[in-house]
């Protein structure tokens, strides 16, 4: 129930923020008021019994809130920076619709019900690529992500109608079980542009505005890499089939995204499309998640990811901030930054702690129990070596920064001083005017306002990866989603499903309890069924 | 065989090869709606009202929002095939899917559920594929939704009613995104063709504006006044 207020704002306020769009004041308006409400609202999620809606049943969780919270706050940040930097007009609205898609996915109790979800509020998203001056390749970008975003939806659904949980999946062939599991996975490596599938996040992060980019390449495909891992823990993993092939195929495309990801982060001449190796590499590490097929990844995979939406949003807003100030996104025009933009160098020094990681932090500990529980020996060293290497392209910014050189020219002061927007909004052409006349008081200060932004959205990074504000326990917490269990010694039936009134909700709903997984106990997804307010038909028994 | 679902299901089929195949773009769109509208009433007992009058609503919806996307460009490219192999193909994928049920475990749904599906996910490939036509990957990408939903109620027998709910919004939200990019397309092009970005102008040499690295599209004024990249 609590779920609800927040979905109604999400949906509500970025209804209409899209449709308003083209009045972009009123859009901004709109977009920044209904993040903060959206933001109130899911402070207030909780583990409430599931609430029968249609048939089916949502429910909150302390994931749900705490993802969704931290959603709705970087949201409002990084509009901020882009109000100040460059201003795609639907970003606010777009925000608000991934976030409630992404909320309602996590809250409901189908699978398949979550991945239409997810695949829709994605399908949103695609508006922040279509940035003025539309121009072929842009066009050319939106129609392959929402190929890419489509296609990957729809095989995830396919997947998710063939292994309809521990029954499916042990009625199931192991062929076509092990099909299904390479299909969810492959729809999440899709969603998340890893390695091969990178080619259409690479144009993504090519044309995409800088703080278009959390929305499409991050958060999107974070709640849907959630949804795959509770079907995958609640179906394939309780299957208890061993599907080595099938793991071996995610862990390499795992491995591939990492190394080679962080390989092209740190060969890109253009921080924008730093930006977009980095959450390619550091999705790979999310990916492993799922080719653990272990109840023990549940949380690791759930804590990196928490950890890798908020720092990714941070190093885009970095990224928008930077060529805002200076003109320029390529490195090697960049010479001198830290010295002339402390602040942002300040910012950059708390993303790498929090994107590196350091003993002790949750982030830190997750990436290396994700590592170990799908590779040993040499082969988990090489890839946390490979994973470690992110901190050579940070090093690589830091050391163009202190670089002393004559040719950066910081274009925000000459902007706000003759009144243009200093990166000309989300024009191709440098400086051009732009599209939303600022107010006065926001023309001088908004370059300031954008940089304390990011500076936020850091310092919030390095919580989150550090585990603050309850990270652990959001992220061991199971999920809504859930399946029915096989009888005992009857396979093919199901348990009957008690109602959740009467009883505790926590005891009548596991799912949503928030308690940690003990070792042993079955595994998160793989809970009894929730009875809806209206129950969908019994099923007919297989043919 | 149950025949009236086999009626339904060969209707759902032959609005789909309308959709993909007609070179008119309005009656690519009124086979687009007619196949949304028909897929839901597939199924072992009838959709309830709300579940009906969602569905319908989203149909209607989504072939308004490409309608005016379209209005201003009536020629869409269709198959390259043609109608009659689109519809030869659809059929045999028919077949093999009313002949392949169960064929992953059990099917608790209508096997014409099935053959719709595979029918329906053949019609979808063509339009995913070729990518110049806006239109028609719009059509694709909605008939692809559909066709995951039939596969779903195949093998599954019944959908929830929220399901079904949800699954009308997404076929609005992609008929919305996909109509705002046919919208952009045709003013900036005045037809449905978006060319691929040429090979080694893919963004990699980035230049000293904030946006120096798509500097390979040289700015010019398009017909209607939106800048256009080249």
């Amino acid at each position: 129930m609590s779920l609800l207020p927040f979905l109604v704002v999400a949906f509500g306020a970025g209804s209409l923020s899209l449709l308003t769009r083209r009045a972009e004041r009123s859009s901004a308006a709109i977009g920044l008021v209904g993040l903060a409400a959206a933001g109130v609202l899911a402070t207030f999620i909780g583990t409430d019994p599931p609430l029968g809606v249609a048939g089916g049943a949502i429910a909150g969780t302390t994931f749900a809130r705490l993802f969704l919270a931290l959603g709705c706050v970087t949201g409002m940040l990084i509009v901020i920076v882009g109000l100040a930097t460059t201003w795609p007009r639907s970003l606010p609205g777009a925000t608000l619709i991934g976030l409630g898609a992404a909320g309602f996915a996590l809250g409901v109790s189908d699978p398949g019900i979550a991945v239409i979800a997810a695949t829709g509020g994605a399908v949103v998203g695609v508006l922040v690529t279509l940035v003025a001056p539309v121009t072929e390749r842009r066009l050319v970008v939106a129609v392959r992500e929402l190929r890419a975003l489509v296609v990957a939806g729809a095989l995830a659904i396919l997947a998710g109608a063939v292994v309809v949980g521990p029954v499916g999946a042990a009625r199931a062939d192991p062929a076509i079980l092990g099909l299904g599991y390479v299909a969810f996975a492959s729809a999440a490596a899709i969603r998340f542009g890893a390695i091969p599938f990178h080619l259409w996040a690479a144009r993504v992060a090519d044309a995409a505005p800088e703080v278009g980019l959390p929305l499409v390449m991050a958060w999107g495909p974070a709640a849907f890499l959630v949804i795959a891992l509770a079907w995958t823990n609640g179906a394939v993993a309780a299957s208890r089939e061993p599907l080595g092939l099938e793991r071996g195929l995610v862990v390499a495309v795992a491995a591939a995204s990492v190394l080679l990801g962080t390989a092209a982060a740190l060969l890109q001449d253009d921080i924008e499309h730093i930006v977009g190796y980095s959450i390619v590499a550091d999705g790979g590490i999310a990916l492993l998640g799922l080719a653990a097929l272990d109840p023990a990844a549940w949380g690791p995979t759930r804590t990196w990811l928490l950890a890798l939406v908020v720092t990714k949003t941070a190093f885009a807003a970095w990224a928008a901030a930077m060529a805002a100030r200076f003109g320029t996104r390529r490195v090697q025009d960049l010479r001198g930054w830290a010295i002339r933009a402390p602040v942002l160098a300040i910012a950059l020094l708390a993303i790498v702690i929090a994107g590196v990681g350091w003993p002790g932090m949750a982030a830190f500990a997750a990436r290396a129990s994700l590592v170990g529980l799908v590779l040993q020996g040499p082969a988990a060293a090489a890839l946390l070596l490979g994973a470690f290497a992110s901190v050579l392209y940070y090093g690589r910014l830091f050391a163009v920064g202190v670089a002393r050189s004559q040719t950066v020219v910081p274009v925000a002061a000459a902007g706000a001083a003759s009144g243009r927007a200093p990166q000309g909004s989300d024009d191709d052409v440098p400086a051009s005017r732009p599209r939303m006349r600022p107010l006065p008081a926001w023309r001088t200060t908004r370059t300031p306002i954008g940089a304390i932004a990011v500076l936020i959205l850091a310092g919030l990074s390095i919580a989150i990866a550090g585990g603050a504000l309850g990270v652990a326990a959001a992220a061991e917490g199971r999920p809504p989603i859930r399946f029915e269990t096989p009888v005992a010694g009857a396979p093919g039936q199901t348990e009957p499903t008690p109602a959740p009134s009467g009883a505790s909700p926590a005891a009548a709903s596991p799912g949503v309890s928030g308690a940690a997984p003990a070792a042993g106990s079955p595994s998160p997804g793989a809970s009894a069924p929730v009875a809806p307010a209206s129950p969908t038909p019994a099923r007919p028994s297989g043919s | 065989m149950n025949f009236g679902l086999a009626a339904l299901a060969v209707a759902v089929v032959g609005c789909g090869v309308i959709a993909v195949s007609a070179h008119e773009s309005r009656v690519a769109v009124l086979g687009l709606v007619l196949c949304a509208v028909i897929a839901p009433l597939i199924g072992t007992e009838l959709p309830t009202p709300l579940v009906l009058s969602a569905r319908l609503v989203a149909a209607i919806l989504s072939g308004y929002v490409l309608w005016i996307a379209v209005r201003h460009q009536p020629a869409t490219r269709g198959s390259r095939i043609g109608w009659p192999a689109e519809a030869l193909a659809a059929a045999a994928a028919a077949v093999a899917g009313y002949g392949a049920a169960g064929f992953i475990g059990p099917a608790a749904g209508p096997r014409e559920a099935e053959a719709v599906a595979f029918a329906l996910g053949y019609l979808a490939l063509g339009p995913l594929l070729v990518e110049r036509d806006v239109l028609r990957l719009a059509i694709g990408l909605v008939v692809i939704v559909l066709a995951g939903s039939m596969a779903r109620l195949a093998v599954q027998g019944t959908s929830s009613q929220l399901e079904q709910l949800v699954l009308s919004g997404v076929t609005v939200a992609v008929a919305g995104a996909a109509a705002t990019i046919a919208a952009h397309t045709v003013r900036a092009s005045r037809s449905f063709e978006v060319a691929p970005p040429a090979r080694g102008g893919s963004g990699r040499s980035s230049g000293s504006a904030p946006r120096g690295d798509r500097a390979p599209e040289t700015a010019r004024p398009g017909p209607s006044g939106i800048v256009t990249g080249r």
